[in-house]
């Protein structure tokens, strides 16, 4: 009898990827042992199981339900340059918002455009692969968050817009401190794991934000 | 609902009428209810209210006394007789000057699971060991008692906690949070509001803020481990005398160490200060980091409440 094959080999054999002839001599094992033949069983059975798998789970319904509402209609977008970083500044349309609008420009920033710290700029380098790992792994569902909530704007008291607008530019000041510590100090993972804090916190902000703006 | 239960509420109506008086000129209309309900009932209660009081009592009941708006609409499965109920839910819809003068006293088994939602409001928990999930925007939010589970969110209202919750987790972004007891499973987290805990033990803690400080003074059992993250706020730390482990740094600030009398090194990047300190064996561990704030280590023994 030949050797028992490793469990590369037959993950192998079982793939269809192994030369011809080393699969006939796997094959003729598999005749003469009965341990590997059970194990080559088990294996087919696993993978019938996994097949028999749904390709996707539907989260909870109560979850986010406006953000799956928006990945579901295909409405994802790369980041956008140049971003802006008050969170309620959708266009106002209607005179009454317009009105409200000018009433909260006279206090606040809510409605003022200016870049982020993840905006490029052109002729910029590129940041190093950590910076961009981060800004890649929170990027899109922070962009999500914050234009779900815009969207929201009229319906959320103005209290709330104000006192979430005060807590985002505290927290996209640290990201922006952070990030440019690391740019300048890119394998430093503690400021690594710094800039993924404070993105977190962003996205805790946004996600409670989102939540608020839902229910009333 | 039962004669004793019947005078309480009669006194809660009647210690909710003295209301401030910008608020006296709302006109209100009282309303009560009850119905019986399983001992660990889900109660949900959303809307606008300008106060709620929770209260957990040794009854499989709920009664429910408010003081509402006229014009406000206030709606639940409140009244409904039959067998007891293992989910009530209830809203208040009313304009945001109405909802200010809106109170609500809510009497639920102790080991119900309430879960509140308001806009600007002040609630109250107490004497609940079930669940806990209260959430407001503006107001305060008061809790005391030994919740099994307890989650507080707030956007800008101050949280305070007295009590020993199991596992518990308060969320505030320009409140501040203060912490009074012990928990197995905590975390804290503001933007800039500031956190306060002390006074119990706890063996898992998350305690996180942007910019606001951080006075931890909590006695944390063997074996206890406790993560503090912050961007600039001042972290404060009490830790006990026998044992401990310590890993502190700080990306630009400075490290006060007053609990030994090693001083903090440069960091490895020249950047800011980091220390190490380990004492006895087993002993709870504590891992800070900042960006820029200042991190002070004190004697549990040294903290002054």
């Amino acid at each position: 009898m030949t050797e028992h094959p490793t469990l590369e080999r037959l993950g192998d054999y079982v793939d269809g990827v192994l030369p011809a002839t080393e699969a006939k001599n796997v094959a003729q094992h598999f005749d003469a042992c009965q341990p590997c033949a059970a194990q080559l069983s088990r294996l087919h059975a696993l993978l019938a199981e996994v097949a028999a798998l749904p390709r996707t789970i539907e989260p909870p319904p109560e979850l986010w339900t406006d953000l799956r509402k928006t990945l579901e209609a295909g409405k994802i977008s790369p980041l956008r340059t140049p971003r802006t970083a008050g969170l309620f500044r959708r266009t106002a349309t209607r005179p009454w918002v317009v009105a409200a609008a000018i009433v909260l420009v006279a206090g606040s920033v809510v409605f003022s455009r200016r870049p982020t710290s993840r905006d490029s700029v052109a002729g910029t380098p590129p940041p190093p692969p950590l910076v961009s790992r981060i800004d890649r792994h929170y990027g899109p569902v922070l962009d999500h968050l914050a234009a779900s909530l815009r969207e929201r704007t009229s319906a959320t008291p103005p209290k709330t817009v104000a006192t979430v607008n005060q807590s985002l530019r505290i927290v996209d000041s640290a990201i922006a401190e952070t990030r440019a510590a690391l740019i300048q100090d890119p394998d430093n993972q503690r400021i690594g794991e710094m800039l993924s804090a404070n993105y977190q916190r962003k996205l805790d902000l946004l996600k409670r934000a989102s939540e608020l703006a839902t229910e009333f | 609902m039962r004669r004793s239960a019947v005078v309480a509420a009669f006194v809660a109506l009647a210690g909710m009428t003295a209301l401030p008086s910008p608020l006296a000129a709302q006109k209100l209309r009282s309303e009560e209810h009850g119905r019986a309900v399983t001992a660990t009932a889900s109660i949900r209660i959303s809307g606008s209210f300008g106060s709620l009081r929770v209260i957990g009592w040794d009854r499989d009941s709920l009664a429910l006394v408010a003081l509402v708006p006229y014009g406000a609409r206030f709606e639940g499965n409140f009244d409904d007789k039959g067998p007891p109920a293992s989910g009530v839910k209830m809203f208040l819809e009313a304009t945001e000057v109405a909802a200010a003068a809106a109170k609500l006293e809510l009497r639920v088994p102790t080991r119900a699971r309430v879960w509140a939602k308001g806009s600007v409001s002040n609630i109250e928990a107490s004497g609940i060991t079930g669940g806990l999930d209260l959430n407001v925007v503006g107001g305060s939010i008061r809790v005391s008692g030994n919740p099994r589970e307890l989650t507080v969110e707030s956007m800008d209202g101050a949280i305070t906690v007295t009590g020993a919750p199991e596992w518990m987790r308060l969320k505030s972004a320009t409140g501040d949070i203060t912490f009074h007891g012990g928990c197995v499973d905590g975390g804290i987290s503001t933007i800039s509001g500031a956190i306060h805990a002390s006074g119990g033990s706890v063996e898992r803690g998350k305690i996180e803020s942007v910019t606001g400080p951080i006075v931890f003074a909590e006695s944390p059992v063997p074996g206890a481990a406790i993560d503090f993250n912050t961007h600039s706020g001042r972290i404060e730390l009490y830790i006990p005398r026998k044992f401990a482990e310590v890993d502190a740094a700080t990306m630009t600030g400075t490290i006060e160490n007053g609990y030994t009398s090693i001083p903090a090194i440069t960091s490895r990047d020249k950047r800011g200060q980091e220390i190490g300190i380990g004492i006895g064996n087993g002993g709870p561990r504590y891992y800070v980091r900042s960006f820029k704030g200042t991190i002070v280590l004190r004697a549990l023994t040294d903290f002054k409440k």
